[in-house]
């Protein structure tokens, strides 16, 4: 008996990603307005997320000097009930060379599992 | 010591005939044309060192000032560069084409039979026949030239050569300017080809099994079938790595050459051979040249072969290796759960406990491994360091969690055993972390962490709760009880 590991929708569900955005020159009301826009899934990131199902939070953060989004954390819920750490970038956007901009992020969730692997995607 | 006269002309000449020459002025031109008689002799010594720039002054010498040698002088000139030595022969040729004085016939016939006889290649060969035309050989001669390639080729013969060993475009090239057919010595041929079928690569060789295959040598499939076999064992790495991309592309275009130049497909032994490099080698890097090594040779980089490599991969806990062949190959990982239990097991052997906790977040499947394995593992992660990073310490703590769930007896008899070694080396910030994640075990160690990090409170309900064992293990800590506050 085999059984296909990263089609599981239900798998998929138990990840979580932490993703960290710049607030730089951002007021409050613009910090909700793109929160809301990440949200909705209107990033690359964000929008591979959200059809895959996958749970994801946004963190912002200032003094920021990558590409946007920064990989901060993940972690999965194993069956057992207890939440794993997958990734952990430690110092976030802190930190000397986080997993940053979308493609890089993307490419690292897929490898991470969180993400199903499509071609040219 | 003052310089003779002679001396100082030979220098003045050296000027602008020598090695490093410079073209003359007005005025130098001048001094050379009114004294050419006394000069003449000296520059035609020097005239084969500086052969490519004097062709130039000698033209400027004859129109202006009405100066040079006769025809018969650079005939004499020519004798110097007469010999079997191919650049000297290059120099020639450049020579009396810049001047415009043809070598005598005799002196043709010389130039060519000393450069058969020398290291002569496709490129000089051109360059004679634009100066001295092409060579007159008599069919002996070519026969004696092609057959002499072969012989070296089957390696039945020492070559004479000093330098370059001559090659098929070499023979190619000779016969087209000769518009001669040798007669070949065709089981010459076959022993040259069967002598040479192991060095055929995309690299080099090539034309030479055109050339010996239009001789009418054949290729013979056992050779052909061990060059297969040697081509693919020489890519296939000592080390766990696997081959990279680039490897893996210059095996692809050598097989495709072997194949194109001797029509012989693998064997059942060389395919199983191919498959195994496959499976040892496949990754997400390498698929796409991977894939372009099936279609070089037709041997199927089968689905099964895929599924074997993620079976590889997860009994080495590498996940993203798993997921990132998944993305190149669009085969999704099927797992069988008993593949996952081996996986486990030989990764509690090495001690790869947080690869086996990928593995189980990536499966889903519990581990239900011998303990004893366990143990094993747990003892050699004993005697390893803690991880200083503390993001890197929290995955251990996650992963001592996740065997705490799983195996408990044997992991409080890690925890147990760590604890004491970290109190022994008084390392008692380490030793209440790992307490943190120490569940029920080790109370006496657990004790001793408390007292020494001030936790009176927690120090004191353990004391209570296990008096008689902390006593037994940690009299002098016991005692501590006494003064709690």
């Amino acid at each position: 008996m085999t059984k296909e590991i990263l089609e599981s929708q239900e798998s998929k569900n138990r990840y979580h990603v932490n993703l960290q955005y710049s607030c730089d020159n951002l007021n409050e009301t613009d910090e909700n307005k793109k929160r809301q826009a990440l949200q909705s899934g209107q990033d690359f990131v964000t929008k591979a997320l959200k059809d895959a199902e996958v749970p994801f939070s946004i963190y912002f953060c200032g003094d920021f000097h990558f590409s946007e989004p920064i990989l901060e954390r993940v972690t999965k819920t194993a069956k057992n009930g207890r939440k794993y750490e997958l990734f952990n970038s430690s110092e976030g956007a802190f930190s000397y060379s986080p997993i940053c901009g979308p493609r890089n992020v993307l490419e690292h969730l897929v490898r991470l599992g969180v993400l199903t692997p499509k071609k040219n995607g | 010591m003052a310089k003779t006269r002679k001396n100082l002309l030979e220098s003045i000449v050296s000027n602008h005939f020598g090695a490093r020459a410079s073209t003359p002025d007005e005025t130098q031109y001048a001094f050379l044309a009114k004294n050419w008689e006394h000069l003449k002799s000296i520059i035609a010594s020097k005239i084969p060192e500086g052969v490519y720039s004097v062709g130039h002054i000698l033209k400027e010498l004859r129109k202006d000032y009405q100066v040079g040698f006769s025809e018969q002088e650079f005939r004499q000139i020519y004798e110097q560069f007469i010999s079997p030595d191919v650049s000297k022969l290059e120099k020639l040729a450049y020579l009396s084409g810049q001047v415009s004085i043809p070598l005598s016939s005799e002196q043709v016939k010389r130039a060519w039979s000393n450069f058969f006889a020398s290291a002569w290649k496709k490129n000089s060969l051109e360059e004679l026949v634009k100066s001295l035309g092409n060579p007159e050989l008599s069919q002996t001669q070519i026969d004696t030239i092609c057959n002499d390639y072969l012989s070296l080729q089957a390696g039945e013969a020492k070559s004479q050569r000093k330098g370059n060993v001559l090659q098929a475009e070499d023979i190619f090239e000779l016969l087209k300017i000769t518009n001669m057919t040798p007669r070949w010595d065709t089981a010459l041929a076959q022993r040259a080809y069967d002598a040479q079928i192991h060095l055929l690569d995309n690299n080099c060789c090539s034309d030479r099994f055109k050339l010996m295959q239009s001789i009418g040598a054949s290729p013979n499939p056992v050779k052909v079938q061990a060059r297969y076999k040697s081509l693919i064992q020489e890519k296939n790495r000592d080390s766990d790595y696997r081959a990279y991309q680039d490897d893996v592309g210059s095996l692809a275009s050598d097989l495709a050459l072997v194949i194109k130049r001797t029509s012989l497909t693998f064997n059942e032994e060389t395919k199983t051979l191919l498959k195994e490099f496959y499976t040892r080698n496949l990754n997400g890097r390498n698929f796409p040249a991977m894939k372009n090594l099936e279609k070089s040779t037709g041997v199927r980089l089968e689905k099964g072969i895929i599924s074997k490599v993620y079976q590889d991969f997860l009994k080495s806990g590498n996940i993203a290796e798993i997921t990132y062949l998944a993305e190149q190959s669009q085969v999704p990982p099927q797992i069988n759960p008993r593949a996952v239990q081996e996986a486990y097991t030989a990764l509690f052997m090495q001690a790869k406990f947080d690869s086996a906790l990928r593995v189980y977040l990536f499966t889903d499947v519990e581990p239900k491994t011998n303990p004893k394995f366990v143990a094993s593992g747990l003892k050699i992660l004993l005697k390893k360091k803690m991880e200083k990073n503390s993001s890197q310490r929290d995955i251990e703590y996650q992963t001592l969690d996740w065997l705490q769930d799983n195996f408990p007896e044997q992991t409080s008899g890690f925890v147990k055993l760590k604890l004491k070694n970290l109190i022994k080396s008084r390392d008692f910030w380490q030793a209440y972390e790992l307490s943190t994640h120490a569940g029920n075990s080790a109370p006496e160690e657990r004790y001793v962490v408390f007292c020494e990090k001030g936790f009176w409170y927690n120090a004191k309900q353990l004391f209570e709760a296990h008096r008689e064992s902390i006593t037994k293990s940690y009299p002098e800590y016991a005692e501590l009880a006494e003064h709690f506050p």
